[in-house]
């Protein structure tokens, strides 16, 4: 409740989560909503400018991109929120076990994901894609694999910095088992910080999932997909350059939106 | 230079915060004097302002601070409308600082040496090699050995208490006419603050400057100053000679925090406590400020704001009936039979229960040795002692004496390398959870920080009932009653059960924490720096309620603490520890006025020298029980 | 004080060096097992789908695939350590000059690109500090937020439009032709370098940001101020000292976001980096090539980490001390 009334103050956060508001309905509902299909050609209308019949105008195979604008956002959001529901829940159970059990087992924990954070997401992403298939499943499991350490750092530091309070140690002397201790005693309290992580990282998914489409190791055509379509788009950018443009903003204004909360979250 | 004025003087200064909360006054309508060569003592608990005062005069408040009146004279000048740049000629050259938290003071990238060379680098326009000859002087001024190489070596490298002789010699480096000391001593041990107070002692001979020493230590204050003022909620509520103001107060609330604070060399059975009231409840506009908790309030007390009237002999008070306060004089002894009566039936006095009883602890060659950087840093070694039934045994050391490992090894918090921990002869020589429910049932632990010691997403019934449920305190049923009960016995109200951690203050969530330890009538209690973190106001009533309850429960205490009064006045028996080790075990009347190991004499020498110079309230009548000992001479 | 240090900070870097090796062959092993242990047929892949099954067979032992995955581990790590990595499976040259020359090629991008980002970085970080709470504070803040997050592709695309397309003023295609000066280089390298640019600027600026807010806060600042020194000295001085010394690692790490970035950059701008070599190699599945690009990649990585932990350890004078064996 105390959020709410805060997002009342500021007006950025207000439309950023309008913006997400939208797209989330759209996601759902934009089979009600398009006006023409998504992978509908007509190839009488290639390469038209916006119009009144074609509100984004129309690409090299004539497909309306108001439509699969509106199409590509459920694979965009149910992706990247799979796989950071995923990731988070892979990272938070890392990082808790490594803070409660300290000593070897943390220390290889942390060595391991030092080793695997060392790396680009991308090249990592793009060369396991490559090898075992673009598919949605890979996706999100990938996604979820790169994305984990970030957040079981985290959650490690979140959970040692109460780790050494004394109503820890309280319940230490009344004899209380390390899961009670680490679930009813600490978890309440780091709640907050796990909001905010998984915010932070469905931007960083939604970052990665637009990438890897665009490289042609994530949704494969013809799935309307918002990188697919700006990755396809591009060697017509001179003649039509809104076949680029209109997903281009799309992935922008959703990102931006998510961000913007995230921030706002974290103060 | 002959002075025709003071040093410093403020006006009747006010500073305000910008708070979520709206506008928060930290200090009103303050005005003091510092002539060259004397010493003016600034004497507050937590939120009377007086950091903000040195801040104030230094013109460096946080960013939602400001000045919102008056003026601060320096010499002539006055130094509110002055720019920053203007400000930066005079700071560090005429007026000095020294903190309270010398290893946050000094930057930890450059060498301790040239932190003292720049300051001669920006005033004086030195070059290198002048300004580190004078940066030498200054650091063998301050007593540090081989000033040469002390020059070069980084913070980190040096000891709490060598920090502060550096952050010292910065501040006297170009012989300033205005020192303003902020807690100098605060968070070091007793016998590094000796050294350092005898520091100022010698340095004192050495300059004219005019010193503003800011503490809530009042016997530190005590024995620096010759005048004091003592803060209350940003105001000064009494101003004067220093014997004056400690020995005959003329305002309640100095009467009041002189009245709580436990007198040295005297114990618990020959005089309570007299804390303060708790000051809930805000005076309503335009009242005194001290209002709700005062004791000789009246009608106009609620009207009526008082100003800064004369009283006593040489004193200001703010207040009304300072006549009355000054004819009252020191507040007065309870006799120990007071005590018994309002403890209630069956407690007995004094000595405890039957101490033939066999021992409730019994403590074997426990040792406890930690590893780090490829070092062995031996924690405790072989201590050994017992502690029965009733009995208080107070365990006393400075930093690094491992009281607080033993505690713990003790508590099944840690687990000892070697040794074993024998309670009412069960072995519970293992971590707490391994030991039976009667075992942890019958051992509880009260710990120092407030802030950490409830968890702060749990509301206090789900502590307390927790706490019941764990150890299968008694019948389930009854719990709500119990809980009840509890919340009596340390003074808490039936509505705390609802709140969370955060909204009660920190006294308050140390008597719930209190109610925690007690709720399965422990045998024994730990109690580790219960009172440290506490006002001293706050530190009277939680030390009397942890009396009345160990006579009413019949508990024994293991008591840490680096306060030696705090020790003195509770103990029955002294442990004394140093670097691991137990250098002295023994009654407390003995330790305290015959010691045998040279440390405890060390120890106890650096308390009674700043104790013995204080002019305390005196006991109005000298209790004539057997355990009283006479206070060591002042030297 | 240097010298006595020294041979202890030496033995630190012999040792870090040394541990970074065994990662690096810990690495290998996994880049390899992940490269290798594929499904689908490289034979299908190298001869088309039509090809039979005993043409099929015949390629995978002709390439030796038919031997233990032990066998060709050290095969493959022998090989790469004397120098002989075998040829790309697609074009059928030898890899090794391949990589050096786009390696080469995304170096020059690279370091031209930190150049800018660095300064650029830094500097705007210690204004939003040293302005906090006030209107530059609030823009930069503002700004770097929505840089750090926006895809590299999007952005590059939006940079084409309107420099390339509406305003011809840079070519959209970073191809550069033979015997092009430097500045003419510098020409075609403007789009690419702003394009993956604000992700990294935008990381620096905030880190710097919250480093020189933490500093500017503590302790030994007030009393830099307090003993009367200069606002531009106690900055400098002290305050800088502190702040900027943790920016070295978090620069460090930029390196691999840079790294991931090339590989889009590259791809948008056409330019002949390793990252676009990386992403030809992954697109037909061409193993071995694969394996040494991620191979020298990680590690370019891991010696970055290390310079950066070296630095570090170097100016922060706790740490050295530890380091070259306690106090001095």
């Amino acid at each position: 409740m105390r959020h709410v009334r805060a997002l009342r103050h500021s007006p950025g956060v207000a439309m950023a989560l309008l913006v997400l508001l939208v797209w989330v309905v759209i996601a759902v509902f934009w089979p009600q909503l398009v006006p023409y299909g998504p992978t509908e050609q007509e190839l009488t209308s290639r390469y038209e400018p916006p119009s009144a019949q074609h509100w984004l105008g129309t690409d090299n195979l004539g497909r309306d991109i108001f439509s699969r604008i509106l199409a590509g956002s459920r694979s965009v959001l149910i992706v990247s929120v799979a796989s950071t529901t995923l990731g988070v829940a892979i990272g938070t159970a890392i990082g808790l076990c490594a803070a409660f059990y300290r000593g070897k087992v943390d220390e290889l924990l942390m060595r391991s994901l030092d080793l695997l954070m060392a790396f680009p997401i991308i090249v990592i992403a793009s060369v396991v894609l490559a090898m075992l298939g673009p598919s949605r499943l890979n996706l999100v499991v990938v996604i979820a694999v790169m994305l984990a350490p970030y957040n079981a750092r985290v959650v490690r530091s979140a959970v040692l910095s109460w780790r050494d309070r004394d109503f820890v140690a309280a319940a230490r002397m009344r004899g209380e088992s390390g899961a009670f201790i680490l679930f009813r005693e600490l978890l309440p309290n780091i709640v907050g910080t796990l909001n905010v992580e998984y915010t932070l990282r469905l931007a960083l998914s939604i970052f990665a999932v637009a990438t890897l489409s665009f490289l042609g190791f994530g949704i494969q055509p013809p799935t309307p997909d918002w990188g697919l379509m700006v990755s396809e788009g591009r060697p017509f950018y001179q003649i039509a350059p809104w076949v680029v443009v209109a997903p281009a903003a799309a992935i922008a204004s959703l990102i931006v939106a998510i961000n913007v909360v995230a921030q706002k979250l974290r103060s | 230079m002959t002075e025709a004025g003071p040093v410093l003087q403020v006006e009747d200064l006010s500073v305000d915060y910008r708070t979520g909360a709206g506008l928060v006054a930290a200090i009103r309508g303050v005005s003091l004097a510092i002539a060259s060569g004397e010493a003016v003592g600034l004497v507050g608990e937590s939120g009377s302002g007086k950091t903000t005062l040195g801040m104030a005069i230094m013109r460096y408040l946080p960013a939602n601070g400001q000045i919102t009146g008056g003026c601060i004279r320096y010499q002539d000048t006055d130094l509110v409308p002055l720019t920053q740049r203007e400000l930066s000629r005079i700071r560090g050259n005429h007026i000095a600082m020294v903190y309270q938290d010398p290893s946050g003071a000094l930057n930890p990238s450059l060498r301790a040496g040239e932190q003292i060379a720049e300051v001669y680098r920006a005033h004086l326009g030195l070059n290198r090699d002048e300004a580190r000859g004078r940066a030498e002087g200054m650091l063998e001024l301050v007593g540090l050995p081989e000033p040469h190489r002390a020059y070069d070596r980084y913070p980190h490298q040096f000891s709490g208490g060598q920090k502060q002789r550096i952050v010292i010699s910065m501040a006297l480096a170009m012989d300033p006419n205005l020192l303003i000391l902020d807690e100098p001593t605060t968070g070091l041990d007793v016998t590094v603050e000796s050294d350092i107070m005898q520091l100022f002692a010698d340095l004192r001979a050495k300059t004219s400057a005019a010193i503003l020493f800011i503490s809530h230590d009042i016997g530190l204050v005590a024995s620096v100053c010759e005048r004091v003022g003592v803060l209350y909620r940003g105001e000064l509520v009494e101003t004067g000679d220093t014997e004056g103001v400690f020995t005959h107060p003329t305002n309640p609330y100095t009467r009041g925090l002189l009245a709580c604070r436990v007198p040295p060399g005297v114990s618990k059975d020959s005089r309570r406590l007299e804390p303060l009231p708790s000051g809930d409840t805000d005076a309503p506009v335009g009242a005194c400020l001290f209002e709700p908790r005062c004791a000789f309030r009246k009608p106009r007390c609620r009207e009526q704001h008082p100003a800064l009237y004369p009283a006593g002999s040489s004193q200001h008070s703010r207040c009304f009936f300072h006549e009355e306060v000054a004819r009252a004089g020191p507040p007065t002894v309870t006799a120990s039979d007071g005590r018994a009566a309002v403890t209630g039936d069956g407690a007995a006095t004094g000595d405890g229960a039957a101490a033939g009883d066999g021992a409730l602890l019994e403590v074997r060659g426990l040792r406890k040795v930690f590893r780090a950087q490829g070092r062995d840093l031996v924690a405790v070694a072989d201590a050994a002692f017992t502690l029965g039934p009733g009995r208080i045994l107070g365990i006393v050391g400075e930093s690094g004496s491992g009281k607080t490992t033993l505690a713990r090894m003790i508590a099944g918090l840690e687990v000892p390398d070697d040794g074993e921990v024998i309670l009412s002869g069960v072995d519970v020589t293992k971590p707490a959870n391994k030991r039976s429910v009667a075992s942890r049932r019958s051992l509880q632990m009260v710990f120092q920080h407030p802030d950490g010691t409830l968890n702060p997403s749990h509301r206090i019934r789900q502590i307390l009932r927790r706490q019941m449920r764990k150890l299968d305190a008694g019948d389930v049923a009854r719990h709500d009653e119990t809980l009840a009960e509890l919340l009596r016995a340390v003074q808490l109200a039936p509505e705390h059960l609802d709140a969370r951690p955060r909204e009660l203050s920190g006294g308050q969530q140390q008597r719930v924490a209190i109610a925690r330890a007690f709720c399965t009538g422990p045998q024994l209690v730990i109690l580790d720096e219960p009172t440290s973190s506490l006002d001293v106001s706050v530190q009277a009533a939680i030390l009397n309620l942890l009396i009345d309850l160990q006579r009413r429960e019949q508990a024994s205490y293991l008591l840490i603490s680096h306060d030696l009064a705090v020790v003195r006045y509770l103990a029955d028996e002294i442990l004394v520890m140093h670097d691991g080790e137990i250098v002295e075990y023994g009654p407390a009347a003995d330790v305290f006025e015959s010691p045998q190991d040279p440390y405890t004499r060390t120890l106890l020498s650096a308390v009674t020298a700043r104790v013995g110079q204080a002019p305390l309230a005196a006991p109005a009548t000298q209790p004539e029980t057997a355990d009283e000992p006479r206070m060591p001479d002042p030297a | 004080m240097a010298g006595s240090a020294a041979p202890g900070l030496l033995r630190y870097f012999a040792k870090r060096l040394g541990v970074m090796l065994l990662l690096l062959t810990l690495v290998s092993v996994l880049i390899f097992a992940m490269v290798e242990i594929l499904p689908g047929d490289i034979g299908n892949l190298i001869l088309g789908q039509y090809a039979t099954a005993e043409n099929v067979e015949q390629v995978r032992r002709d390439l030796g695939l038919d031997r233990a995955l032990y066998v060709r581990y050290a095969d493959w790590m022998g090989g790469f350590l004397t120098g002989n990595w075998g040829d790309s499976w697609r074009l059928g040259t030898p890899i090794a000059p391949l990589i050096a020359g786009r390696l080469y090629n995304s170096l020059i991008l690279a370091s031209v690109a930190f150049t800018v980002i660095i300064p650029v970085g830094v500097a705007a970080g210690i204004a939003s500090a040293l302005r906090r709470g006030k209107l530059t504070d609030r823009v930069i803040n503002g700004v770097s937020v929505v840089s750090i997050t926006i895809p590299e592709f999007v952005s590059s695309m939006f940079l084409i439009l309107f420099f390339s397309l509406l305003l011809p003023w840079f070519p959209s295609s970073a191809r550069i032709p033979d015997g092009a000066g430097p500045l003419e280089t510098l020409w075609f390298l403007v789009l690419p370098i702003v394009a993956i640019s604000p992700v990294l600027v935008g990381y620096i600026a905030r880190t710097v940001r919250a480093s020189m807010v933490t500093e500017l806060e503590a302790d030994y600042t007030r009393t830099a101020v307090l003993k009367g020194l200069g606002f531009r000295t106690v900055i400098t001085r002290h305050v800088l000292r502190n702040a900027l010394l943790p920016a070295i690692t978090v620069i460090a790490n930029q390196i691999a976001w840079l790294i991931g970035g090339l590989v889009v950059i590259e791809n948008v701008f056409n330019y002949p980096g390793i990252g676009q070599l990386l992403l030809q190699a992954a697109l037909v599945q061409d193993v071995p090539l694969l394996e040494a690009i991620v191979l020298i990649l990680a590690a370019v990585l891991m010696l970055s980490n290390l310079a950066a932990d070296l630095l570090y350890t170097a100016f922060n004078p706790r740490v050295r001390a530890q380091v070259a064996g306690g106090a001095a």
